[in-house]
């Protein structure tokens, strides 16, 4: 089904989209290179409990942490 | 587009939500949620594509009035203005996998746009923006724990 006139011209994107975000995201250089390391190790693996892990959410967002 | 002038415009998003194959469980649920954002004024819905991956990697590209059924999303679509060209669909079905559809959203950010505009007006300008994943957040406490642990 063709897309109508009105999506001619120039289009806002740019360039193709990268399903990996996630870990292209965590891989950018930081100030801690190791704890990154960990983070897309773990990010790209299975969790093993979303309920335990809703908890750590909260823990990490409790104001006053920071990690420099 | 409205009445507001570009300095009053929210910052304006995009996403891409694959549903791959077999995995396709569509209630109307999620299409209910966006028009609850967007009745809430925290998004202004903008634009709207339905894109289909076949399994030999070609992309269908549909509008939202090309579906049977729009539910609540119909009230909406009379006030879509069609973001996205036609050269961004290869840009955008590039991330799907083969036999996949996928739902695209363009949206105003209402509830950032007063904000934005008062850091405009303060002479500020955004220089990095971005999404931190949970799984990111999740891993990093994770990895601090165990830091501790052997430090313990």
């Amino acid at each position: 089904m063709p897309l109508g006139p009105g999506r001619a011209g120039r289009g806002v994107i740019g360039a193709p989209v990268a399903k990996a975000a996630v870990v292209g995201a965590a891989v950018r250089p930081g100030p801690s290179p190791v704890a990154k390391a960990a983070v897309v190790g773990a990010a790209v693996r299975p969790g093993p409990s979303p309920v335990a892990k809703a908890a750590v959410v909260g823990a990490a967002v409790t104001p006053g942490r920071r990690r420099f | 587009m409205t009445d507001r002038s570009l300095d009053e415009l929210g910052p304006v998003d995009y996403l891409v939500v694959e549903f791959p194959a077999g995995q396709q469980n569509f209630t109307g649920e999620g299409a209910d949620e966006l028009v609850r954002l967007h009745d809430a004024g925290i998004i202004r819905l903008m634009d709207i594509l339905i894109l289909v991956k076949d399994a030999d990697g070609s992309v269908e590209a549909m509008e939202l009035s090309d579906l049977p059924e729009l539910g609540e999303l119909e009230r909406l679509e009379a006030q879509l203005v069609q973001t996205l060209a036609e050269d961004d669909v290869a840009h955008l079905a590039a991330a799907m996998d083969p036999g996949s559809v996928a739902g695209v959203l363009v949206y105003e950010n209402l509830w950032a746009a007063p904000f934005a505009s008062a850091m405009r007006r303060a002479g500020g300008q955004l220089i990095a923006n971005g999404r931190i994943p949970i799984q990111a957040i999740i891993a990093a406490v994770e990895a601090d724990a165990a830091l501790e642990a052997e430090g313990a």
